[in-house]
């Protein structure tokens, strides 16, 4: 059986890099599946590397990319599923309600126009969280980009977005201290959400280190 | 049972083999100690005598699911000068395979029944 050599590896990763397969763990998967099914033909037609290459890209380049655009929606809907069973569990109600009630004993201590300043701060402060584990999982990986992380960046943006919705129109609500339940409820919410995904952060995390724990080192 | 499993996998080009999918790759899985992406593709090849491709397209994803789901263990492992990504049962995913291939037992039976009455009553 012919065994490619080190550089035509490398040749192949690189060529799926510039075809915008940017995202390292779906790339290795698909240099070791391209490289396997090159080292087949060239075992049953003896031929050249470069020629072989050449002409298997040709007839599967667009079906390659077109994977790879099913591998990014796969990890999307990865992300989406665990959101969803998240908001499942009797902890995230148990959170939910926890922070319910912590939020609105504060909110009973200050004053309506106090809490108008502290709204349009609660996006903000919801997100930074976020980018310091976002910006830790890329500095402790010290990789090129893992798709699982990387598609995590879509849905903090749209958390971001959902949140300063949540607040602005929240805050047509603040007219007295009667209203403050819903102030809290949108305050219990961008806790438990921001937690969820915090959690989820570290579980793909964890499992990228898992998974490439035997070639540390 | 590897009979009427034959039987789903030679329903080539059709839509039909969608469905059973990951039993297919659960039950590969369940009969060696861990397998990769091309492996698994040339597996199905050569049981079906060619009359079963799947595509990357169709794999892979597939396996990320099971992976995410807890059904699947990952090894990245050195090989051949390039990185490896292996595939292994774990426990959970054990459970799921004899659900699974129980399932698809039931489905064909029921098949049977509706195509060929007079097979299934022999």
């Amino acid at each position: 059986m012919v065994k490619l050599e080190k550089e035509h590896i490398q040749f192949i990763e690189n060529y799926l890099e510039n075809s915008d397969i940017f995202y390292a763990d779906i790339r290795m998967e698909m240099t070791d599946h391209v490289a396997s099914e090159i080292e087949k033909l060239l075992d049953s037609e003896h031929t050249e590397f470069y020629e072989t290459f050449k002409s298997y890209m040709v007839n599967n380049k667009s079906t390659l990319l077109e994977n790879n655009k099913k591998y990014i929606r796969g990890a999307d809907k990865s992300i989406y599923r665990r959101l969803w069973r998240e908001l499942y569990k009797l902890p995230t109600l148990l959170v939910f309600s926890l922070f319910f009630f912590v939020s609105y004993k504060w909110l009973s201590t200050i004053e309506v126009e106090n809490l108008r300043h502290y709204m349009a701060l609660f996006p903000v402060l919801s997100i930074v969280p976020f980018c310091i584990v976002y910006f830790f999982a890329l500095k402790m990986f010290k990789l090129p980009r893992f798709s699982g992380i990387e598609r995590l960046a879509f849905l903090y943006m749209i958390c971001f977005q959902l949140f300063h919705f949540m607040c602005a129109f929240s805050g047509l609500y603040i007219q007295s201290k009667s209203n403050f339940y819903i102030v809290a409820i949108v305050i219990s919410i961008i806790a438990t959400l921001s937690l969820i995904i915090i959690k989820i952060t570290v579980k793909i995390i964890n499992q990228y280190h898992n998974d490439y724990k035997y070639i540390k080192g | 049972m590897h009979k009427n499993i034959m039987y789903i996998w030679c329903m080539a080009n059709s839509k039909l083999y969608k469905g059973s999918l990951v039993t297919i790759i659960l039950k590969l899985l369940n009969e060696s100690d861990k397998m990769y992406g091309y492996e698994i593709t040339q597996k199905v090849k050569e049981l079906t005598k060619g009359e079963l491709k799947i595509t990357e397209g169709a794999l892979y994803p597939a396996l990320h699911k099971l992976e995410a789901e807890g059904l699947l263990d990952v090894e990245v492992k050195k090989v051949d000068n390039r990185l490896r990504k292996y595939y292994k049962l774990t426990e959970k995913g054990n459970k799921e395979t004899i659900s699974k291939l129980q399932e698809l037992q039931d489905y064909i039976k029921t098949m049977q029944v509706l195509v060929n009455p007079k097979l299934s009553l022999e």
